[in-house]
This record gives structure tokens, C-alpha cells and sequence, in this order.
């Protein structure tokens, strides 16, 4: 079981993820925005963290750039699920897997629950 | 590229076809994940079906909004204005957008301040604007990163410059410079409101161009001590109605 | 204790200890410098305006013993808050803030400190377009970094005529006549006006610059990378 930190701004959408999730065991927190989410990584660290890029506020690469300072949570896993393709997000794809340590992108629209659930537990499994 | 709706001010069309499609991932993607649910948990009864209804609709209702401020902008030289009652429109998009709120988890409240007579304007067009803005600004509201509750208010009141119809809500960063600045990034950044949403904010724009139509484009206002996206329209001097 | 006072943008934070962090600035006239902020370590508000991405503030520190300093107070002098508006923008800006901080390793220039300001405004700007922006700043990196390209004379040493083409020459680092090169006189003068020491806007007056941009803009990041191997 591992504990997993969903930052999704779209609440029913993370009520299905979280269920999701759930179902195999994990323990999973939400968060809607960047701030959210450093506070609730430092309330509890997460074995994983499942990020949209596009979030109210803050962006997701704010909050990377944020999470990836503190060397304590350099090395967590953080698998990025959002609605931007491949294509918008190439001319930064390296500074993403280089510089803020995004091990996976998905593109939320085509990344049924299964696929989620797998990803998830093999960044887990990597880290365990 | 594309055809310009509104050179002054507006969304070009191309723009805010990019924005409603940009938009329309969210919502299906929830179908899409919902209908899944059952499949992957073994559970059928954990698919929310009354989600996924309320979910398509506010996805039509972006669609059919989007398509009827193409129409209304085409035809606004010569678009046929009628007597309609805001208080009533208000309170029939409160009620469509009522389960979709409850589903976000944000408290839905309608505020007519006061009695006043029909105002002239397109009425399928007044409904879909605050439709449009409201099923916006709920979703808005419910990904706000604040604490506290969370309330979203359609209100009208009447102003020495005519009736004005809004959703209000806590937008503490909602202010109309950015709001006009959003304006111009339609189509060119991916949020265009970051600050307000998430998303690329069709409905926002939608409701925009559907208002513009008419003469009445939506403007930061304030209700209550709340921020929000309104719109005022001229009282009508054909009938009144008590 | 000597206080220093000077402008600095932050290029990064590590943190150290249980509740400091080392901060990475870079300034005009005192160069790169990594001051120890104290306990400023979760600290609810740290996102709060996200003063410390893109922003340009006023620091006062302390020099220390070593190669860290002490900082004193911050004060926000500018935030490029729109940077942040736009995903793309932002992934660029931090993109740039790592190329610098990367070729910043010695002692930097001035210049390089003007260098990331202008590319903070011109990101912030909506006008420009971020592949403007992101050509402009590597066609500056590589003049301040002394890599300019050789365009005003060929292989040869003859001067570049403005009917011919011409093929870049890496090697050379400068235009070799070709019968059906890719580079013609509007190209080259392009790239002069991208090599000059000015803002990005300044680009924005040429004709057709779209089109131009898609036509050189391949060429100087294949110059960057060659000067990176």
C-alpha cells in the first residue's frame, strides 16, 4: 500500500481517480493546486505524486520547481497525467525528465483507469 | 486564420473553437473514467451514472452555447431582440445548473434584487450565457486552491445603467484587467484566466461572445462583496411585467 | 558587518540543514552568488505570488568566510506574473534560467544578468512570440559566451553577396556558397539583427518574421549544440 498525492483540479475527475486507486490499496490524498500540495506533501510525504500541469493559480511547473528544492522529496517519484499532448509539451519535455525528475507523462484522455493504476504501482515498485 | 466574429474586443471564432474543444477533454475524459469505474473495481454500483448525465450535459450545453453565439454574431446587425425576464432566466439556469453543482460540491444560490420589467435581449441567448458562465465558474470555484466554503451565486439586480445579471462567487483574483487581458490570449496561452481556472475557460468566452451579440459583453462585477462575470441589458419599453 | 546591497535574480534553492536553504542568484555587478537564507524552510507563504520565480529583487547579504554568504532581506523589485499565465512560457523560462545557470558557472559579466532580465520581460510579454523569445536568447548566449557566427564573410573570406545562397559550415562556423543553399540575404540579416546586443521586441519590426524564424531558428540551436559537444 502505498500513499499516493492526486493533484487534480477537476473534483470529479479525482473522485473516480482516487476510487480508482483506492480500490488497489492505496491511500490517496487530493489536492486541487500547487500550494495544496506542498503543504500536503509536508503534512505527509507520498510515496508517488500524480500531477496535472494545468492547475488554478500556480502552475504545475511551479510546484515542481517548489517540490524538487527540498531534498528530501527529490527523489519521489512524480508522474505527470494531463490534458497537454506530446506535441505541446516537447520543447520543454527534457527540462521535465531532466531538471524536475518527471519519471512518466500521460495524456489524461487516453489513460484509461488500468493504465493509471499499472503506472502508478510500477513507479512504487522502483522506488520500494 | 479562421473568420473574425468580433474584431473589436471579442474571441476570434477560430480562438474560441480551440477553447471549447481544449475544454470539452475534461468533461469527457470524466465520462470516459466514470464508465470505466465498474470495469476495473468489479463493482458496477460505483458508476455514478447521475455524474456521467451531468457531465454530458454541461458538455452539450458548452457545444449548443458555442454554436448559437457563432449564429447570434453572424446575425447581429439585424439579430431580433424580444422582452425577456431576467429574474425567470436566472432562475431556470439555477435550476439546470443545480445537479452539476451538487456534484462539485459548491452551494448554488440565486439573489433577485428587487422587481424590475423585462429587459430586451435574445432569450435563448441570455439562458445560454448564464448557463455557460455557470457551469464555468462552478467547476472554477470547486478547483479554487483556498479554504472555506464554497458558494456560487447567480444574481440580478437593477443599476442606473440597466438590469445587470451575473454569477458571483470568491474570485479574489477575478479583477477586469485580467479579465480583459484574458480576452486577447483566447487561443494563444492555454489559460487564459490561470489565476480564476485551470482550464481554458470556453464557457466564459462562449457566454462572452453570446452577450456581445446582443451589445451586452460580460464585465468583472461585484455582488455582495463577491466577484464575478455579468452582464447589463436595457429594460424593456414594450410591456411590463408586474 | 559589511552589508551589500544589490539587485539579483535567483537561478535556484537547495536546502541545507533542517531549515536553510542555499540560494543560487545571479547580479549585475557582484556576479553568481549562493547566499544562505535562515530558516526560511517551510514557510507556508513560499508559494504565496511566486515572487521567487521570474521576479528580479533587491537582496542585501552578508559576505561570509567561504563561498556562501548570509542573506539578510529581499525586497521584490519586479515579478514577471504573466510568465506563469501561460504553460509554455513558463517551461521556456525555466528552460532559459538552466542555460544560464549553466553557462554562468564562472565569474559572469553583467551582461548576463541584463541578458535574463530582457528574456523575464519579453516571456512576460504576450506579444512576442515564445519561439522570438527563445531564438533571441540564444542567439544573445551565444554572443556574450563569444560564439557569434562569422556573417559577414564566407569560407573564403569574400565578403556574403546578396544574391547568392549559402550553407551554414559548422566547422567554420560561417557561410559556404552553395547553388541551392537554404540561407539567402534576408536570412543573413536576420540573423544579424539576432546577433545584435538589443531586446527581443525589437525583432518583432521585421517582415515576415514568422516565416524567418522557421528558417533560422534550427540553425542557432544547432550552433548551440555544436558549442556544447
Amino acid at each position: 500500500m502505498a500513499h499516493i498525492l492526486l493533484i487534480e483540479p477537476n473534483t470529479v475527475l479525482a473522485e473516480t481517480y482516487t476510487q480508482a486507486l483506492q480500490h488497489v490499496g492505496h491511500s490517496v490524498v487530493v489536492v486541487t493546486g500547487a500550494q495544496a500540495a506542498v503543504d500536503a506533501a509536508d503534512k505527509q510525504t507520498p510515496d508517488i505524486v500524480i500531477a496535472e500541469l494545468h492547475l488554478p493559480g500556480h502552475s504545475g511547473i511551479e510546484f515542481l520547481h517548489e517540490f524538487r528544492s527540498y531534498t528530501e522529496w527529490t527523489d519521489i517519484p512524480v508522474v505527470l497525467n494531463t490534458t497537454l499532448t506530446a506535441a505541446q509539451l516537447a520543447p520543454g519535455v527534457n527540462a521535465l525528465h531532466r531538471d524536475l525528475g518527471i519519471r512518466e507523462v500521460l495524456y489524461k484522455p487516453r489513460t484509461s483507469l488500468q493504465d493509471l493504476v499499472r503506472v502508478a504501482r510500477e513507479y512504487i515498485a522502483a522506488v520500494a | 486564420m479562421g473568420k473574425v466574429v468580433d474584431g473589436v474586443g471579442g474571441v476570434r471564432a477560430d480562438s474560441l473553437l480551440l477553447s471549447v474543444a481544449e475544454h470539452l477533454k475534461v468533461p469527457l475524459t470524466t465520462i470516459a473514467r466514470q464508465a470505466e469505474l465498474g470495469q476495473l473495481t468489479g463493482q458496477a454500483e460505483l458508476i455514478d451514472a447521475a455524474a456521467i448525465r451531468t457531465q454530458a450535459v454541461a458538455a452539450l450545453t458548452l457545444v449548443d452555447s458555442y454554436l448559437l453565439g457563432l449564429e447570434l454574431m453572424s446575425k447581429q446587425a439585424s439579430l431580433e431582440l424580444e422582452p425577456v425576464s431576467v429574474s425567470s432566466t436566472l432562475v431556470d439556469a439555477a435550476h439546470d445548473l443545480e445537479q452539476f453543482a451538487r456534484q462539485y460540491r459548491v452551494e448554488l444560490e440565486v439573489s433577485i434584487g428587487g422587481k424590475f420589467g423585462p429587459v430586451m435581449c435574445h432569450p435563448n441567448g441570455l439562458r445560454a450565457a448564464l448557463l455557460s458562465l455557470g457551469f464555468a465558474l462552478v467547476e472554477a470555484q470547486a478547483s479554487q486552491d483556498m479554504q472555506g466554503p464554497r458558494r456560487v451565486v447567480l444574481a440580478t439586480h437593477r443599476t442606473p445603467l440597466g438590469i445587470v445579471a451575473g454569477v458571483y462567487g470568491r474570485y479574489e483574483a477575478l479583477n477586469s484587467e485580467r479579465w480583459r487581458a484574458a480576452l486577447g490570449l483566447v487561443g494563444t496561452a492555454r489559460q487564459p484566466l490561470t489565476n480564476l481556472m485551470p482550464g481554458s475557460g470556453a464557457g466564459l468566452f462562449v457566454a462572452d461572445t453570446i452577450m456581445r451579440s446582443m451589445n451586452a459583453q460580460l464585465r468583472v462585477g461585484r455582488y455582495q462583496q463577491q466577484r464575478g462575470l455579468a452582464t447589463t441589458l436595457k429594460p424593456s419599453s414594450q410591456l411590463q411585467f408586474v | 558587518m559589511n552589508q551589500i546591497v544589490t539587485d539579483g535574480i535567483i537561478l535556484s534553492r537547495t536546502d541545507y540543514g533542517e531549515a536553510d536553504r542555499i540560494l543560487t542568484l545571479l547580479t549585475p555587478d557582484h556576479g553568481k552568488l549562493r547566499l544562505m537564507a535562515k530558516g526560511v524552510r517551510r514557510v507556508k507563504s513560499k508559494l504565496a505570488g511566486g515572487i521567487e520565480l521570474f521576479s528580479v529583487s533587491t537582496i542585501t547579504y552578508v559576505k561570509g568566510r567561504g563561498e556562501v554568504g548570509t542573506l539578510v532581506s529581499t525586497r521584490l523589485v519586479k515579478h514577471y506574473g504573466h510568465i506563469v499565465e501561460d504553460l509554455d512560457r513558463t517551461m521556456l523560462g525555466y528552460e532559459l534560467i538552466k542555460q544560464l545557470n549553466k553557462a554562468t558557472e564562472d565569474h559572469p559579466e553583467p551582461d548576463y544578468f541584463n541578458l535574463l532580465h530582457r528574456a523575464f520581460e519579453a516571456l512576460d510579454d504576450f506579444s512576442i512570440p515564445l519561439d522570438l523569445v527563445h531564438f533571441w536568447f540564444i542567439a544573445q548566449l551565444l554572443r556574450l559566451n563569444g560564439h557569434t557566427p562569422n556573417l559577414q564573410t564566407d569560407v573564403d573570406g569574400h565578403k556574403l553577396q546578396a544574391g547568392a545562397l549559402y550553407e551554414f559550415d559548422f566547422e567554420a562556423m560561417c557561410f559556404r556558397q552553395h547553388p541551392s543553399g537554404h540561407f539567402g540575404a534576408t536570412q543573413v540579416k536576420f540573423l544579424r539583427l539576432g546577433f545584435t546586443d538589443h531586446v527581443a521586441k525589437t525583432l518583432m519590426q521585421i517582415k515576415g518574421i514568422t516565416t524567418l524564424l522557421a528558417e533560422v531558428a534550427p540553425l542557432v540551436q544547432k550552433i548551440q549544440q555544436f558549442y556544447k559537444h
